[in-house]
């Protein structure tokens, strides 16, 4: 399975360490894009579907609990999996992004090697 | 928990964020966190609000230590790193990663609260909110010292 990964995230520093994780994920990924806010997100994904989307929650323009509740309201967005990277755990929004159908959180700070650990159980069709 | 003992806290969880997500080793040091700001060259604030009056965290930094953290995370040597761009963005994301600690000490997975997102700050404005801040420490690396400092709302 060759998939496509979408980072979102405000920080250039972020994105690039996370696209560094995903290339050294050891899983086939044929693209790796980027955003740098929920907004430029959804429309990236307008144009084009992404399988895994790795998405900050504290963001400018569109936060990813924003992100995720608009996501939602779009079937053709169904089959994205999303990665909540967050420094926060208030049990009351993570239960709404569980509803709304997030069914992996990495709680910073992490190590690289969680994400490549996640990513990599993630487009093997698995959990981590 | 008493505010002195959330300060402590959250220097403890700033040493073991730094080695986790950029295997940096940081200590604390005796040293007066408004001595150690000269040294210091990006700076950056974040508020957590909520609760009656707003929490807030400073989060500053040298430029080496800026330098190693962004390294850390990039999976890099620190000579690699050529430009400016790369210290604003690494102080930016310690106060992003400090904050959400310090969110969640205050009691933020059952809370409320909501970190907001960090802003820099000039020298004058680090030195103003440290000097007023309810608590603040200095952790030094190998090539470089980071001061924290907060006040809680």
């Amino acid at each position: 399975m060759n998939c496509k990964i979408l980072i979102v995230d405000d920080s250039p520093l972020l994105r690039a360490t996370a696209r560094r994780a995903v290339l050294q994920a050891g899983v086939p990924v044929t693209q790796v894009r980027e955003a740098a806010n929920g907004r430029e997100a959804l429309d990236a994904l307008a144009q084009s579907p992404a399988d895994v989307v790795l998405l900050d929650v504290n963001m400018p323009v569109m936060d990813g609990f924003e992100f995720v509740e608009a996501k939602a309201k779009d079937r053709n967005l169904a089959a994205t999996k999303v990665v909540l990277v967050t420094t926060e755990g208030n049990r009351q929004r993570l239960q709404r992004m569980t509803e709304l159908g997030v069914t992996h959180y990495l709680r910073k700070p992490f190590e690289p090697e969680d994400l490549r650990t996640l990513v990599a159980a993630l487009l093997a069709g698995g959990g981590a | 928990m008493s505010r002195s003992a959330v300060g402590e806290q959250l220097l403890e969880l700033a040493q073991q964020a730094l080695e986790r997500m950029a295997f940096l080793i940081a200590d604390p040091v005796d040293r007066a966190p408004v001595d150690v700001l000269p040294e210091t060259r990006h700076a950056a604030r974040v508020a957590i609000r909520g609760g009656a009056e707003a929490s807030w965290l400073v989060v500053a930094v040298s430029d080496t230590f800026a330098t190693d953290v962004a390294a850390g995370l990039l999976g890099c040597d620190a000579a690699e790193l050529v430009g400016d761009s790369h210290g604003e963005a690494a102080v930016a994301e310690l106060a992003n990663v400090f904050g959400g600690q310090l969110l969640m000490a205050l009691g933020g997975d059952r809370l409320p609260l909501r970190l907001g997102l960090p802003e820099p700050l000039s020298d004058s404005d680090a030195a103003r909110l440290v000097l007023g801040a309810e608590w603040s420490g200095v952790l030094a690396g190998e090539r470089g010292s980071l001061v924290l400092a907060c006040g809680l709302g």
